[in-house]
């Protein structure tokens, strides 16, 4: 394999790159979103693009989520490839139906004759103190519809090659970017057929005592405990599934046959979060009867996001959780 | 209504049916409600069996060990979170279940560096995590792997696990992590070290390398280094030995109490010595001719707190300063001796972390020593040797009641301060011990 060039740019910038990288390779693709054209995005993603691409591949949208979902549904079942934005994750109540009930359905329903070849772009997550409705992690829904891809990058590189290869995926994606990470900075690959495979795990970092699984912001809090846990000499293995659904379990419960012990980690709340279906997974696999201690969830509250910062990162889980856990499982504490 | 309900009994021709049914209809509300609390009294005495009583609590993968191995994991004692069996519970059974140790005393044995020699046992095919997976691949080829002798890596393991009971020998664990004892009280009986030595020791003497002699004589200038301080210490010295007893019931209700927050802050864990190292600190600067040097025919009282703390590392004691002791709040001492001691285990240290004592204190309380009295550490004036916190009868506010205490000495070279400064110094110390929520500030 070649080495790759790398070049240093924010997740912000890798996504904006990803996009930009497929408009330019495939006319097919567009872009529709509020605010997206003139305003350059609610976060500035989309800077420059309309200048590049023109109004007719970066559609600034009236502000209902319903029609934008709409639109892209039925512009990628009749041959366009559309990404769409939703300002924030929360919104996409509002294009449930056209998501959930067409865009989900169709290949499925019209015998394999049609395709949905659209990704939905979702910034979620808390930490901005942007309050209750600004603030979800909603992935546990989109996972629950057959139909739906969800993928969620942590880490600039992950962000372009997957939202790359989202574009080029024939189903609908989800494609969940968390708004606290849009600032981090990472090396990320300059060849434009990098991509991500949708449907792969990555170990971030091995280890042997204790396994935690996570994505998101979490991953990087997780790292950092792992940083503090090494000094100790207790190894942590590090697993970020990158795409929740379909995922790809074989890491994980390799992972956990080595270690006997896991921690699930997300910042979505616990009731009925992904966590709970990772961790029914590891137990109906042969990892069973390798495990050693209980299997430690550590989720968001189950309360709404409050604005006030100090509540807000007391209801998700901080690195010292991530400490406190390893420290449970291998009956230190 | 009643001819539907007679018919069926005309039908019949047994009388005892009939019998029956009248008495029923005769007696009806008294006989059921009979009935009825019988069945109940029947529940009240024989209530439902808890069902987690008599199952054995263990994880799935030292199920999974048992099954393979053929060990009942009822006979398996625990040692996870409220006796939880566990994968290493189970693996350490496999090694000794047959029987090759010739340990069989009722007696309770209290063993220091031998339990681990034992697990560390080169038989002990699961002590080493390389060596496990061959033998899990290799299971027919066990016979000729393990009777290699395999190289010791005390720190690579972890200490924890490696530290629990095995059952058949009957150990009791004592040192609780790798830090300080924080346990209640060990009952101490005699350690039968011939019986150990057979199991183990034997096996892995006889093949050495080179590498293996070197160390040799290294360690044996160390220690020549070491026996001609001591022997110089106790000739140039005029040692008097002053004895108290501290009531630590306090401190321990205020560790219970303070740990997670102390935890939280310094990450690490607080423990008696934390204490101790601040009560220490304290006294020393009210008595500054305990914290002195002697060299050269001068006594010099410091104005600063160096405290030296004898740790015991593999091969050799290591005595590690915390400097400026006196200025330094509770948490910054957990967090310094913490710090101190990780660096002294895993070798970080270098010899300015050794230099510059004013003091020193040696603990033998965790290997269930009640009382000693320590060598000086030269050119400091005084050492002070403690002992193992015990609970012990004692009068209290005029009744008789279990306390927790212990015994510190204060060795004290007679050139360098009389014992009135000695006595001071230990009352000082005490007070600070007896009321420690003023350590805290």
């Amino acid at each position: 394999m070649e080495i790759n060039e790398m070049k240093k740019m924010t997740y912000r910038d890798a996504i904006r790159l990803g996009m930009t990288e497929e408009m330019r390779r495939d006319d097919d693709v567009i872009f529709l979103g509020e605010d997206i054209g003139l305003y350059g995005g609610a976060f500035g993603l989309s800077e420059g693009m309309l200048d590049e691409f023109g109004e007719a591949r970066v559609m600034d949208t009236p502000i209902t989520e319903a029609a934008i979902v709409g639109t892209a549904v039925g512009a990628a079942a009749t041959g366009l490839r559309p990404v769409c934005e939703m300002m924030f994750m929360d919104f996409i109540t509002l294009g449930m139906d056209a998501l959930v009930n067409q865009g989900a359905k169709m290949h499925y329903m019209f015998g394999g004759q049609a395709a949905v070849p659209m990704v939905l772009r979702l910034p979620a997550g808390s930490g901005s103190g942007a309050g209750a409705q600004h603030s979800q992690s909603l992935e546990a829904w989109l996972c629950h519809v057959p139909g739906l891809k969800v993928v969620t990058p942590s880490t600039p590189a992950q962000a372009k090659g997957l939202i790359k290869a989202a574009i080029r995926d024939n189903n609908p994606v989800c494609f969940i970017e968390h708004k606290m990470l849009y600032k981090m900075e990472g090396l990320v690959p300059v060849d434009d057929e990098f991509t991500i495979e949708i449907g792969k795990t990555f170990v971030e970092r091995p280890g042997k005592d204790v396994t935690i699984v996570t994505y998101g912001t979490l991953l990087h809090k997780a790292i950092e405990a792992a940083e503090f846990l090494a000094e100790e000499g207790i190894e942590v293995e590090i697993i970020n599934p990158v795409t929740l659904y379909p995922m790809d379990m074989k890491p994980i419960v390799e992972s956990v046959i080595k270690t006997g012990r896991l921690i699930v980690a997300h910042e979505a709340s616990k009731t009925g979060g992904v966590g709970g279906e990772i961790v029914a997974r590891v137990v109906e696999s042969e990892a069973f009867d390798y495990l050693n201690a209980p299997i430690i969830r550590l989720g968001g509250l189950d309360v709404p996001i409050p604005y006030n910062k100090e509540l807000e990162a007391a209801v998700v889980p901080q690195r010292n959780d991530f400490v406190h856990g390893v420290y449970r499982l291998l009956n230190r504490e | 209504m009643e001819k539907e309900v007679i018919s069926p009994i005309e039908k019949s021709s047994s009388s005892e049916i009939i019998a029956e049914k009248s008495a029923k209809e005769l007696l009806p509300d008294s006989s059921q409600e009979k009935a009825q609390e019988e069945i109940q009294d029947e529940i009240e005495l024989k209530p439902e069996p808890d069902p987690r009583l008599e199952k054995a609590r263990a994880t799935p993968a030292a199920r999974r060990v048992a099954r393979e191995h053929q060990i009942n994991i009822q006979t398996i004692p625990g040692s996870g979170p409220n006796g939880r069996i566990q994968i290493e519970d189970v693996k350490r059974m496999v090694v000794f279940s047959p029987g090759h140790s010739g340990y069989s005393s009722p007696e309770t044995a209290v063993i220091g560096t031998a339990l681990e020699e034992i697990i560390g046992n080169p038989e002990n095919v699961f002590s080493d995590p390389i060596k496990e997976e061959i033998k899990e691949e290799k299971s027919e080829k066990r016979e000729t792997k393990i009777k290699k002798p395999v190289a010791m890596k005390p720190a690579a393991r972890n200490n924890k696990s490696e530290m629990m009971p095995n059952p058949k020998l009957d150990f009791v664990p004592f040192v609780e992590g790798e830090v300080e004892p924080l346990r209640e009280e060990i009952i101490v009986k005699s350690v039968p070290l011939s019986s150990l030595e057979k199991t183990s020791f034997e096996k892995t003497a006889p093949e050495k390398n080179e590498q293996q002699s070197e160390n040799k004589t290294i360690l044996t200038e160390k220690r020549k280094d070491i026996a001609e301080r001591m022997v110089r210490s106790n000739l140039e010295t005029a040692v008097i030995t002053l004895t108290t007893e501290i009531d630590m019931t306090e401190v321990k209700d205020l560790r219970k109490k303070i740990s997670k927050k102390i935890e939280s802050q310094a990450h690490f864990r607080c423990t008696y010595t934390d204490f101790l190292l601040m009560a220490t600190a304290r006294a020393l600067m009210k008595q500054p001719i305990i914290n002195s040097s002697f060299e050269n025919d001068e006594i010099i009282p410091h104005a600063y707190a160096n405290l030296g703390f004898a740790v015991d590392t593999d091969d050799e004691m290591i005595i590690p300063v915390i400097k400026n002791a006196q200025d330094m709040s509770f948490v910054e001492m957990v967090k310094r001796r913490g710090e101190t001691l990780k660096s002294v285990k895993n070798k970080y240290y270098t010899p300015e972390n050794l230099e510059g004592s004013t003091f020193t204190i040696s603990n033998l309380g965790m290997y269930g020593i009640l009382e000693f009295s320590a060598i000086i550490n030269q050119p400091n004036g005084a050492i002070l040797s403690v002992g193992e916190v015990v609970q012990r009868v004692r009068v209290h506010q005029g009744e008789a009641v279990i306390r927790s205490v212990m015994k510190i000495s204060l060795n004290l070279d007679r050139r360098v301060a009389d014992g009135m400064a000695g006595a001071k110094f230990l009352q000082d110390v005490k007070a600070d011990m007896e009321n420690p929520s003023l350590l805290l500030f």
